[in-house]
């Protein structure tokens, strides 16, 4: 069986397990911040499980053939890994300045935001060229 | 950066070059990103190990002043969320950073920019957390649970709280692209016939892990939004006099909380069933019941959040401490396989193995502990004492801390080429766990006579001072165990002997490739036909048809 199915599977049942535990929980004890919590969890579980099972039917993997060998993938491409960039580092210090700017005030949440901002679209110009 | 192309047999070896500051804070390679996370962890492990030393002079006899209240409220604070949101749990995803390209055989994670983006706001969170102490109104001093209304702005006022919040918030974030990250990649970048059945034990309990992450993490981040906005922007979220609930916090706080504990078990089971069958010379006992015990685990997990919550009055008790006193089962099938993997095993005991050993011993403590204060009123009784402290330690410390040590002495040789001076490890692991076992012993008996946490100093009622005071000599020993590994790690990173591409005969793929491992990990993979492909590779004759042989445990 792929594993793209049973990664689906791995969310639907976890979604059926929150949603029927959430009422089971209601049941015993009409308690409502817990019910909401783990019916959410199923609801959001099963939305995350509907889109992989939806994907599940063209993903035939050589991972999930139990006799395939590693040669079979030479030559092909495996996907894209870019070995070294500057953005997550800028990103992560544009989110640090904005939160702690949030506390002080805009004089350091703006540099923060702005500085986010400009590491995502470094990002993205990025995945362009990778992809290419 | 560039599209990876499958190897079709051996590349040229590169000559490596060593890295600059400037290639670490640019780097996207899982392993870089890996040692990274480690070597932080472990900066911050120090850190809050420091921090309890000095909290165990304090309580060493009633009446001492080394620390006043105030500061040893945000000490124990500190010690808290340190080992909790930048210790155990990160140690170990930066574990599973390095490790799981190499156990599943892929170049890297999927996502490796946004890896390189988790581990800078880990960095940040907790730079963040700490920059409270540089205040003058000193860091957040409400304890690491961060209960309202303690921690509304009427009771603590200073930014230190908020900076708290913020930090947290980084590192929610930071942990659930982690899960995906994960996710994604056991699904999708696995070798040829690394079917879902061969992973191995460890890579499972990491999606386990990713998954409670993705359950329990939500939660989190929108408690301290909240906190926040009851703080900062006029909100009554946890506000009982506006028409809030004080009790809603807990609620939400510990839908995160008690999940998290598993978050920061669950891969160091992985971590302690690798160890104990790579040095039992066997392969797993039970491998479905060892991968369905973790799912198990995990979904319990989600419902057992409020027995933290037993003396509010406000829960329904009988459900959750059912639910609590069930999770013991799957915890008991992975002992039971643990001991079905060592039984008749050919087994040896270098320093990992000990640790792994000392893991199971200490957690077994932690556990049964975990039954008892999950009975209501066991539970009134011990709540808030050194004894419900005492417990929790017992898994993560004498459990977790323990397998996180055994995970340095595996692995250590894969991540640098050298092998741990072994005779520094067996000195280590024995002042760790006699020092741990010292510490850890009175504080149960001294919660059983009643002693409260977080307090400053007690009274000295009979037995109390005497407990103490060798809880905190047990300290000291603890403390240089510790130190000898750390010694251990610096001393060894340059001069250890030499390890070689497989020093411990694992069956893992990580053991197939070189130490440390190339850039995209793997020169050639060998055919992948069980849960031991390295030892398959290196024992041909030894596994007529390998997968049948590991299944049969």
């Amino acid at each position: 069986m792929s594993a793209v199915r049973t990664g689906g599977r791995m969310f639907l049942s976890s979604a059926a397990f929150g949603i029927a535990v959430a009422l089971g929980y209601w049941f015993v004890s009409h308690e409502a911040a817990g019910t909401a919590l783990l019916g959410l969890m199923g609801v959001s579980l099963g939305a995350a499980g509907v889109y992989v099972a939806r994907h599940a039917r063209g993903a035939a993997l050589p991972a999930d053939q139990p006799e395939s060998r590693p040669e079979q993938l030479a030559g092909q491409r495996v996907g894209a890994f870019p070995t070294s960039s500057s953005y997550p580092v800028m990103l992560a210090a544009g989110i640090a300045l904005f939160s702690v700017g949030l506390i002080y005030g805009w004089w350091l949440a703006l540099p923060g935001a702005l500085l986010g901002v400009a590491a995502i679209i470094g990002l993205m110009r990025e995945s362009r060229a990778i992809e290419r | 950066m560039t599209a990876v192309v499958a190897p079709a047999a051996a590349e040229p070896r590169r000559p490596a070059r060593r890295a600059g500051v400037l290639d670490w804070l640019v780097t996207t390679d899982h392993k870089h990103i890996g040692i990274l996370y480690m070597a932080t962890t472990l900066g911050f492990f120090l850190v809050a190990g420091a921090i309890a030393l000095v909290m165990r002079a304090q309580l060493a006899q009633p009446g001492l002043h080394i620390v006043e209240r105030q500061a040893y409220n945000q000490l124990f604070t500190l010690h808290g969320t340190a080992m909790i949101f930048l210790v155990i749990a990160p140690f170990a995803l930066g574990l599973a950073n390095y490790l799981l390209p190499l156990h599943i055989g892929a170049a890297d994670l999927a996502f490796p920019r946004m890896n390189a983006l988790t581990y800078w706001l880990l960095l940040a969170g907790g730079l963040t957390i700490f920059s409270g102490l540089l205040l003058s109104t000193g860091a957040a001093a409400a304890g690491w649970t961060m209960y309202a209304p303690l921690s509304d702005f009427e009771n603590t006022p200073g930014p230190g709280v908020d900076l708290w919040i913020m930090g947290v918030l980084m590192i929610s974030a930071s942990s659930i692209m982690t899960a995906i990250n994960f996710l994604t990649t056991v699904m999708l970048f696995r070798a040829p016939g690394m079917t879902m059945m061969r992973l191995p034990v460890f890579v499972w309990n990491i999606i386990v892990t990713s998954l409670i992450i993705l359950m329990a993490f939500p939660p989190l981040a929108v408690a301290m939004a909240e906190l926040f906005i009851d703080r900062r922007l006029g909100g009554h979220f946890f506000d009982a006099s506006h028409g809030g609930s004080a009790i809603l916090y807990q609620h939400v706080f510990w839908f995160f909380g008690h999940p998290e504990v598993y978050v920061m078990i669950l891969p160091y089971f992985g971590v302690v069933t690798q160890v104990v069958s790579t040095f039992s010379r066997r392969p797993v006992f039970g491998y479905l019941g060892m991968v369905l015990a973790s799912f198990a685990i995990a979904g319990l997990s989600m419902g057992v959040w409020a027995h933290h919550m037993f003396t509010t009055g406000a829960v329904n008790n009988p459900f959750f401490s059912i639910m609590s006193f069930l999770i013991a089962v799957p915890t008991g099938i992975k002992y039971f396989n643990w001991i079905g993997t060592m039984w008749q095993g050919a087994l040896v005991f270098p320093t990992a193995m000990l640790f792994a050993i000392g893991f199971m011993l200490n957690f077994l403590l932690g556990g049964v502990t975990g039954v008892m204060v999950a009975s209501p009123p066991l539970d009134y009784h011990v709540e808030d004492t050194y004894f419900l402290v005492t417990h929790f330690h017992y898994t993560l410390a004498g459990g977790s801390m323990f397998a996180l040590l055994a995970a340095l002495y595996f692995w250590f040789p894969k991540i640098t080429g050298r092998l741990l001076s072994e005779r520094l490890g067996m000195l280590s692991f024995w002042l760790t766990f006699v020092g741990y076992n010292i510490t850890f012993i009175p504080l149960f008996l001294v919660g059983l006579l009643g002693m409260p946490r977080r307090v400053v100093t007690y009274l000295p009622l009979p037995g109390w001072p005497e407990l103490n005071l060798t809880s905190t000599a047990g300290a000291g020993v603890l403390a240089l165990g510790i130190a000898l590994t750390m010694w251990n790690l610096v001393v060894s990173w340059s001069r250890g002997a030499p390890a070689g591409d497989d020093p411990w005969g694992g069956g893992t793929l990580e053991w197939a490739t070189s130490s440390p491992p190339p850039e995209r990990n793997f020169h050639a993979l060998p055919p992948i036909r069980s849960d031991r492909p390295a030892f398959d590779m290196r024992m041909p004759q030894g596994t007529p048809g390998g997968q049948a042989r590991a299944r049969a445990g």
